[in-house]
């Protein structure tokens, strides 16, 4: 009844007003303002922590790693991380104490009394080197995860091929330049630490804060405060500031927030991982794809944080969406020495997209075929086996959605005309268009979902509204406006009756992080199952069969009809009925990790994009003139939410095809302010077309699958693409800005 | 300690502030007017958008203390009382021009500002208006079809 219905979002008028309260928009009485003592070089041993004899730090709280109370790491997948680093430094900007001051000013003033001492050891630096490295002693490197996939015969496949294509392809950090910076506030009350901060999974948080402060699990509630975006970057990084929050909150006894500012944080947050693939495949003249053997390298900074869990679902969609019969892929996460990279929207998805999409206009170019055609020949159809050996039964719509595309952008014409323009010389300004087929595989990888036992519940009250307690985020994606249009249609009541606030973990169970696109799918299934449940209670309390219609149940035998009010006043007369159910995990969703086979995903979204650019022959400056999608992802619950994430999505990958670009120097970021790190604004946008297919899936809630991450897979190499059909160039890196382009065209001579 | 007497959002307001305080912390810090955001600190977001004297501003970068008494200041908590505010503030919503909403007060400012002083706008004037301005969750589509439909041309 909700299904398919443009609602408004439920927190919209509070931020249009601007009245909804972020983190920095709070105070406590006596709080403190953190900041952090972080190291000035890449590597070495901490030798001292030098405070200036002449400042007066008495009211100053100062945490260093001897005043950790529990365990001196950051818990995340492998307990690696100090919180405090005491010995080694791994990178440049490690913290190594915390200090507190009555306000900003002050805690400004004292940390520049700190001096930081270390003996400095040789780094390891960008992925150049690393690459370097590896090419000539792999075995000198540090390796946190090594998945391969492998697949029927790769010497067979090259044996029959008529062409070997090869190509290098690179990409470089992404910043998520969410516009509210990270922010955490922690606060003691009855002996409990309560956590409020800008964060995606409060029950990754809990965890991390209980083993720092060396207090029970129970003893920590995390609270999510309404969160300015965040894209992943507030994923695995609130862990760390809400460990921090809460041990200066230990010290002093007295409430510690902490904000970074802009240059802190895209100094040292996470950032998506730069990626090296080669891909050489063995290719028939008609351009189907036989064999390709690939290797895959990410750099992944100083602790292994979430690498291992990007790099997998890298490698998982580094065949695109072509259905391979010899596949051998190598991947490695290899140690480095700077600031940990993390999960950013597609984790790890759009660096092997790039790689594969791009590589797949390689061929065509180098084969002259149509990109077009040489893709119809490879797609995945149902039926088909992926690399991992799954076999897709379902579902597979990408053949409609490139065609869809091909049709919408008028491609085979365009294409053909532009590239014969490349050649001519009158014109300033080249135009091209390019295009890539990608897809996202939904929900945690393997078995991950298995392990999670995600629990969601739903809470009846007595004056008849129903709460939907859930550990998953709002940031911005709209969960706070779905799952009611999601429970409000199962139980066919009004919408106005339910509410899904932002979660707090005394109140609702781990129902899972807000990740990997598995919210809705996931989660908003877990919450059609309570209201069965609900409905099942109902049943049970009247003793007959009941249908809910609009709001009133109609119980079918004594056709008596009781409004859903009435009836949760009577079911729920003494205390709130509370209803938690766990995700039943498909039985046939078979993985093994060892091997990588099986089934990697229960379910995949689809999506074709199609960019065209202007070019202009003297600047290299390069304008994006229409951007066409289209995507597949099962049922849109809301679809201008769901156009807003395609939209959002497809504009932050333009960006890091275009020119999101964040260069090392002596391990720093160069680009670490919003003057130099550059995102797109509303000058540089392209006309957008948006088009959703649905095909529903049949265990998502009313068919949705996720969506989140799908638009930051393709619209990078669709640019790439699109410089090739223009300047003829196969430029192998992103971003694609005027410099790069002049790189390349230095290398091949033409300027 | 700096002494001044401005009129903020149609109500006169004495206030006190240190010499080298931007109008930004004044206004969150001793106002509680929160509802102005610092994304950057250095003039390159928007967030902080604020309407000075009839001038579209960014409080971030602007001092204090260079206000003088009488200083007439418009924030977002201020644009929901005025009829133009308020319908820009509900084609936000209803485009779902808004997602994480941090970007947004100052997005509501700059097309207050644009169109108080603009009858005739087209995806040009939009574009050129809102380029101080940075969202990074919707891809900008939605928030010019929001400044259209307040515009009264959709
Ligand atoms: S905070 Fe003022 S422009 Fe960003
Ligand atoms: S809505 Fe999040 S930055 Fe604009």
């Amino acid at each position: 009844m909700y299904i398919g219905k443009n609602i408004d979002r439920t927190d919209g008028w509070d931020k249009v007003t601007g009245k909804i309260k972020f983190i920095a928009d709070i105070q406590m009485p006596d709080m403190l303002f953190g900041l952090t003592v972080r190291s000035p070089v890449s590597k070495g041993k901490l030798k001292e922590i030098k405070f200036d004899k002449n400042f007066d730090f008495s009211d100053i709280t100062v945490v260093t790693a001897k005043d950790i109370k529990g365990e001196n790491y950051i818990h995340i997948i492998k307990d690696d991380m100090p919180c405090l680093a005491s010995g080694q430094i791994e990178y440049l900007g490690e913290p190594v104490a915390l200090i507190a001051a009555k306000n900003i000013r002050k805690a400004y003033e004292a940390l520049r009394h700190i001096k930081v001492e270390v003996e400095e050891e040789t780094p390891l630096l960008g992925l150049e080197e690393i690459v370097k490295t590896y090419k000539r002693e792999p075995h000198s490197l540090t390796y946190f995860y090594q998945p391969q996939i492998n697949k029927g015969n790769i010497k067979e496949g090259f044996d029959e091929a008529s062409y070997i294509v090869e190509a290098e392809f690179y990409t470089g950090f992404q910043e998520h330049l969410y516009l509210e910076p990270q922010g955490m506030m922690t606060y003691q009350k009855n002996g409990k630490f309560y956590c409020v901060g800008s964060l995606q999974c409060p029950y990754y948080v809990r965890p991390a804060v209980a083993k720092v402060t060396g207090k029970k699990e129970d003893d920590i509630v995390i609270i999510q405060a309404p969160t300015g975006g965040a894209f992943g970057g507030k994923e695995d990084y609130p862990s760390l500031l809400a460990a921090h929050t809460a041990l200066l909150c230990q010290k002093s006894g007295k409430p510690v927030m902490m904000i970074y500012d802009r240059e802190e944080d895209i100094s040292f947050t996470t950032k998506r991982h730069p990626s090296y693939v080669h891909h050489k495949a063995g290719v028939m003249k008609d351009g189907k794809i036989l064999v390709l053997e690939s290797t895959i390298l990410f750099d992944a900074g100083a602790y292994v944080t979430l690498s291992p869990v990007v790099l997998s679902r890298g490698t998982l969609h580094a065949c695109s969406v072509y259905s391979i019969p010899n596949v051998r892929i190598t991947a490695k996460a290899v140690k480095s020495n700077i600031p940990p990279p993390g999960a950013f929207r597609g984790f790890g998805a759009p660096q092997t997209l790039f790689a594969m999409e791009a590589f797949i206009d390689t061929i065509a170019h180098r084969l002259k075929l149509s990109p077009y055609e040489v893709r119809r020949k490879n797609l995945l159809k149902t039926g088909s086996e992926m690399a991992t050996g799954q076999q897709l039964t379902e579902g597979v719509a990408i053949d409609r959605c490139l065609d869809r595309l091909i049709s919408i952008s008028d491609f085979k014409k365009k294409f053909e005309i532009y590239r014969k323009q490349s050649k001519s010389r009158e014109t300033e300004i080249l135009k091209g268009i390019g295009i890539a087929t990608v897809l996202h595989g939904g929900s945690f990888t393997g078995s991950g979902e298995l392990m999670l036992k995600s629990k969601a519940a739903i809470q009846l009250n007595p004056d008849g509204t129903l709460e939907i307690l859930i550990a998953n985020t709002d940031m911005g994606q709209g969960v706070q406006t779905i799952f009611p249009q999601i429970a409000a249609s199962k139980l066919n009541i009004p919408i106005e009756l339910v509410k899904c606030p932002l979660p707090d973990t005394s109140r609702v169970p781990n129902s899972g992080p807000t990740v990997a696109s598995r919210t809705t799918m996931i989660v908003g299934r877990i919450i059609t199952l309570c209201c069965d449940e609900l409905l099942n209670l109902f049943e049970k309390h009247y003793k007959e069969k009941i249908k809910i219609d609009n709001g009133i149940l109609l119980l079918t035998k004594s056709k008596k009809r009781i409004p859903f009010r009435k009836a949760a006043s009577e079911i729920a007369s003494k205390k709130p009925l509370y209803i938690e159910k766990q995700y039943d995990f498909p039985p046939e969703q078979v993985w093994d990790e060892q091997n990588y086979k099986g089934t990697a995903y229960p379910v995949y979204s689809w999506g074709a994009i199609a960019i065209e650019v202007e070019v202009n022959k003297y600047t290299f400056e390069i304008r994006p003139v229409n951007l066409y999608t289209v995507y597949e992802i099962g049922r849109a619950i809301n679809p201008k939410s769901a156009i807003g994430q395609l939209e959002g999505g497809s504009i932050q990958a333009l960006g890091y095809g275009l020119m999101e670009k964040c260069e090392l120097k002596n391990g720093k970021f160069f680009q670490n302010r919003l003057q130099t790190y550059i995102i797109p604004t509303s000058e540089d946008m392209p006309e957008i077309k948006t088009e959703i297919i649905e095909v529903p899936y049949p265990r998502g809630p009313f068919g949705a699958k996720g969506l989140g991450e799908l638009p930051h897979n393709g619209v990078a190499p669709a640019l790439r693409n699109a410089v090739l059909n223009a300047l003829g160039i196969e430029i192998n890196e992103i971003p694609i800005n005027p410099e790069t382009i002049l790189k390349y065209m230095k290398n091949r001579g033409l300027v | 300690m700096i002494k001044r007497k401005w009129q903020i959002n149609g109500k006169v307001h004495n206030i006190q502030f240190e010499e080298e305080s931007r109008l930004l912390d004044v206004l969150r810090d001793r106002l509680g007017l929160t509802g102005t955001k610092e994304g950057c600190g250095e003039g390159e977001c928007g967030a902080c958008s604020v309407i000075i004297d009839g001038e579209l501003k960014l409080g971030c970068l602007q001092l204090a203390a260079v206000l003088s008494d009488g200083t007439d200041i418009l924030t977002i908590e201020g644009v929901e009382k005025t009829a133009l505010g308020k319908r820009i503030q509900k084609s936000f919503l209803e485009s779902n021009a808004v997602q994480c909403g941090f970007c947004t007060p100052g997005m509501v400012m700059a097309t207050y500002y644009l169109l108080s002083n603009n009858k005739n706008i087209d995806r040009r004037t939009i574009k050129t208006a809102l380029s101080g301005n940075l969202c990074r969750c919707t891809g900008y589509r939605s928030i010019f079809e929001a400044v259209e439909l307040a515009s009264g041309r959709k």
